[in-house]
């Protein structure tokens, strides 16, 4: 997995000495993790988390950098993938469910889920629907009676816009509790925090989120979580909460963040990629890294993970589908 | 008079377009009664209403600057779209140099000078954002082997 | 009075010396990353997270550390406002048009000392807001739902005939403009595109950072190449550097106003700050009568704004530590930070992490005393810039702008827009359409929009809900004074000629 020197070296040189005539950094080769937002999003942390890791470990041969190319919701790093880099073997780019949904829905324009390679994913938060702590609904099954007897009395609140993550988990558990999707109201708000701030304030009645949104608000015991969308219960705070499943909904939402990386490189770069990521599980500094961005474990590599996008892929494109959002 | 004229006029047929184009925002299934369109369709009164009474009262006329001016000006916008268009070819230093120099002789600048503060400004600049800020400025292509 | 001992402990850690470095170090680093327009302050506090994670220290260390970047750089985003007309926030463009009119007028430097003087008198007096109020105003940040929002922004947009000029119609036009920028884009609640003609980078809409430094920096470019070729000279002198006694005093009432507006409009979390600018000018533009140069280089021009958008600023920690609800980009990349860090933003935070908001809160008058000593004698070596030659100092502002835009996307098809934006500006100015309504119109509209499609959602179509709470009537209320307000005192006081010929707009 070795590169050239990167174009970047020489241009920093000549910029550099021009104007200070000082050394330049020591080793500029190396892989890059592109995130394809701004600096501060899920992708750009995910970035820099592994990214750090990798160098800890020395798994990289020098630095990882962390690259932002933001534009129509990971469109741009993807295109620019696809067209520009396809055989770039030191090039990781970050991903999520988001990317999976926008591939299903068309939103790349031409591009497909099949232009690139899925690596894995090192780590997952869980979707979870809250009410607010005064609300009549106990339980799933509580909320579902309602919302079956009257689907429109019912107005959910989530921080992605229509067709989004927050809209789609709440459009396929109603789904699958047999509630008609297209009769579910979802108002978008501005992230998660604003939309639960909506629900706070009583102006809707149901949260669909990640855990790690509600939890200072569950702390302080304004908000019930009625159900996580996690295969198992988590661990601490939310150990009391359900899962779907056990209310006999068989439904999981995995915000898994992970990596696909060109389609170009060949079996035997992917292979390395796939390698590199199960060292980096199996490694204490990214159980640390994993604790401090607050991911739950969350590991799925190589065929296995490629499949399991696949049929992401598949189940995003039906649902859309069935409520109208494409052809 | 002319010229406030042809600014009503600008507004008139940007209007125009901004609500006929809004009429195409349809929605496959309704996830709010207001829609899509609204927003347009006031956009495009608001338009329609400011180019018509400019277009009735024009105010005194506006002053174009004089040829040569206005030659100059042109040749600054080219300097910008031209820096737009070969940044990710030649990279961040060298189409900086370039742009700067440029548009310091448009404004008189000695041609020494200018280029020398081009390069100069195109190298702080570099550190800055690159070294200190950590953004990725485009690198270039020319430089590959 | 339970708050003030609390504070006093508050200032035990803030006072700590390795605080009060990382304190100096913060608001230093911020002023210096505020003055490049666009996402410095964001990209310095990224970059710092991992330093602060790596290096053990505190949360409420890095806390004060990473804050004082985030109020800091309001301080330095008003140097490169004021000097080069280059707003790098939606919040400081209302600041541009008085402060950029002075430095053109050779009172540079006032400006800057009395923006610094403002910055510091909304930074200090919203903390006192913070400190004593903050459990209070969290509740009222949760009653604000989207018919409250939508009240919100009609009374900001009422604001707008202060900005016109000469003449409303323009200002209509203008902010016409403004929401069909605002209107580009995959619209949130439908997920079809608007406006994008096929380009795949419009998907996200039009950015701020390529509106601004296209319409205000990039038109000046030009608007300066015609003024050099005319012969006529931008700046006649830069010799006084700071505020008059009698400048202090008609400001004094300006930046109380400003700081408590700011700091209510703060709260809210969305576009606190730059609702907060605006209607702070507007106000103050209406106290000053007729006779006053609002527009064309008043002192409190600049005054308002900048008490306001520092007060909001500080507001914005409320939201942001009781609910997690970031109101902007950098507050958003804080909120990553406090993840991290393993804060937990919610009601409790003030009960289980004592130490780390009262500390940041005591952090918070230190750092803001900081920025007055370091800005205040700067004043002197920035208005020295200007006096790089003509053609040195232009190309700088524009290579400034190239990396601000590039920088937003990392994509050259945002310097095609910006260009395009940059003949524009130049052409409305030309023909005397105002500037500033542009900007309201893109960074309000969608908050309008949005807010009154939530509305409409959650009440089944009901118009009724938007008039249906007090919060929501006495903005509908403001927002009626405030568009009456103009016309009746003109009719009380003389006959202005309508379509009067307008102002200097720049």
């Amino acid at each position: 997995m070795s590169r050239a020197p990167h174009p970047r070296s020489l241009l920093a040189v000549a910029g550099l000495s021009l104007v200070l005539g000082c050394e330049p950094a020591a080793d500029i080769r190396g892989w890059e993790c592109l995130a394809p937002a701004n600096a501060g999003g899920g992708w750009d942390l995910t970035c820099r988390a592994v990214g750090q890791v990798l160098q800890q470990l020395e798994l990289a041969p020098g630095l990882v950098r962390t690259t932002n190319l933001p534009g129509a919701g990971g469109g741009v790093a993807y295109a620019r993938t696809v067209a520009q880099r396809s055989d770039d073997t030191g090039l990781l780019v970050a991903a999520s469910p988001s990317t999976v949904l926008r591939l299903a829905q068309g939103q790349y324009g031409s591009l497909t889920e099949t232009d690139v390679r899925w690596v894995g994913a090192l780590g997952a938060e869980y979707g979870v629907l809250a009410v607010a702590a005064d609300a009549p609904w106990q339980t799933l099954d509580d909320l579902l009676a309602a919302w079956r007897a009257d689907p429109a009395s019912l107005v959910v609140s989530g921080g992605s816009a229509v067709a989004g993550q927050d809209h789609m988990k709440v459009l396929l558990l109603a789904h699958r509790a047999g509630i008609d999707p297209r009769r579910i109201r979802y108002v978008p708000f501005d992230g998660g925090g604003e939309a639960m701030t909506a629900l706070l304030g009583g102006f809707v009645q149901l949260f669909s989120g990640e855990a790690s949104e509600v939890e200072g608000q569950v702390e302080a015991g304004r908000l019930r979580v009625l159900v996580s969308l996690s295969p198992e219960r988590m661990r601490g705070l939310f150990a009391d909460v359900p899962t779907a499943r056990e209310s006999g909904i068989d439904l999981t939402w995995v915000t898994w963040r992970g990596f696909y990386v060109p389609g170009g490189i060949g079996d035997e770069a992917y292979d390395g990629w796939v390698d590199v990521l199960r060292q980096v599980e199996a490694s204490e500094a990214w159980e640390e890294a994993r604790r401090i961005n607050r991911l739950q474990p969350f590991f799925m590599v190589g065929p296995e993970f490629e499949a399991f996008v696949m049929s992401q892929v598949a189940d995003f494109r039906a649902m859309s589908r069935e409520i109208g959002l494409i052809p | 008079m002319t010229t406030d004229r042809i600014a009503g006029s600008v507004l008139v047929v940007a209007g125009t377009l901004t609500g006929l184009e809004a009429t195409t925002f349809d929605v496959a299934f309704m996830t709010d009664p207001v829609g899509p369109k609204a927003l347009p369709f006031l956009v495009a009164v608001m338009l329609l209403v400011a180019g018509v009474r400019t277009i009735a009262r024009p105010r005194s006329e506006v002053a174009l600057p004089p040829r040569p001016v206005a030659l100059r000006m042109g040749a600054a916008a080219l300097a910008f779209l031209g820096y737009a268009a070969i940044l990710p070819w030649i990279g961040f230093f060298l189409a900086t140099t370039l742009v700067v120099a440029a548009l310091a002789m448009l404004y008189r600048g000695p041609v020494g000078g200018s280029l020398a503060a081009g390069m100069a400004l195109a190298g702080t600049l570099w550190l800055l954002f690159v070294r200190i800020l950590a953004l990725p400025l485009p690198v270039g292509d020319l430089w590959i082997r | 009075m339970d708050s003030l001992s609390h504070l006093i402990d508050g200032f035990g850690i803030a006072l700590q010396p390795i605080n009060v470095g990382l304190a100096f170090a913060g608001v230093g680093i911020g002023t210096f990353v505020g003055m490049l327009p666009g996402i410095g302050p964001i990209n310095a506090i990224a970059i710092l997270i991992p330093v602060t994670f790596a290096s053990g220290m505190g949360a409420a260390s890095a806390l004060i550390l990473l804050v004082g970047i985030y109020y800091g750089s309001q301080y330095g985003n008003s140097i490169s406002t004021i000097l080069l007309n280059v707003p790098g926030t939606a919040s400081s463009v209302v600041t541009a048009i008085d402060g950029y009119a002075m430095t053109k007028d050779g009172r540079g430097g006032p400006a800057l000392a009395m923006s610094a003087i403002a910055s510091f008198v909304g930074g200090t007096l919203s903390i006192f807001g913070l400190v004593l109020f903050a459990p209070v105003l969290a509740g009222w940040a949760i009653r604000f739902g989207p018919a409250e929002y939508f009240a919100l922004m009609i009374f900001a947009f009422s604001a707008l005939s202060s900005f016109a000029g000469g003449s409303l119609l323009r200002a209509l036009a203008s902010t016409g403009f403004g929401l069909w920028l605002a209107a580009v884009g995959l619209d949130p609640n439908s997920a079809i595109p608007r406006y994008t003609f096929g380009q795949i980078q419009l998907l996200d809409g039009m950015d701020f950072v390529v509106v601004t430094i296209g319409l205000f920096a990039v038109s000046e470019v030009f608007q300066l190449l015609e003024d050099t070729e005319g012969g006529r000279s931008v700046a006649a002198s830069y010799g006084r550097v700071a505020v008059t006694m009698k400048e202090f005093t008609s400001c004094g009432w300006t930046m109380l106003r400003g700081s408590v507006l700011g700091f209510l409009v703060g709260v809210l979390p969305g576009a606190g700050g730059t609702i907060a600018s605006f209607l702070s000018y507007s106000t103050e533009e209406r106290f000053a009568g007729r006779t006053s140069r609002f527009g064309r280089g008043d002192i409190r021009g600049v005054a308002a704004p900048e008490a306001a958008n520092n007060a909001a600023a500080n507001g914005a920690m409320i939201p942001l530590l009781t609910l997690g609800v970031p109101g902007s980009g950098t507050t958003a990349v804080l909120l990553g930070a406090l993840l991290g860090l393993g804060v937990t933003p919610g009601p409790l935070l003030l009960q289980e992490e004592p130490d780390l908001f009262w500390g940041l809160a005591a952090s918070m008058y230190v750092g803001n005393a900081f920025l007055l000593l370091l800005n205040l004698p700067l004043v002197g070596v920035f208005i020295k810039a200007l006096r790089v030659p003509r053609w040195v100092l232009i190309p700088s502002v524009a290579a400034l702008a190239f990396v601000a835009v590039y920088a937003v996307n990392g994509s050259a098809f945002d310097l095609v827009l910006m260009t395009m934006f940059g003949v524009f500006g130049y052409l409305m100015r030309k023909f005397d359409f105002p500037l500033a309504p542009v900007v309201l119109g893109l960074v309000l509209g969608p908050l309008m929009e949005k807010n009154l499609r939530r509305a409409m959602a959650l009440s089944g179509g009901e118009i009724g809900v938007l008039f249906d709470s007090p919060i929501a009537l006495t903005l509908w209320g403001l927002a009626a004074a405030s568009l009456l307000a103009p016309t009746l005192v003109r009719r009380l006081t003389t006959d202005l000629v309508e379509e009067a010929p307008a102002a200097e707009e720049d």
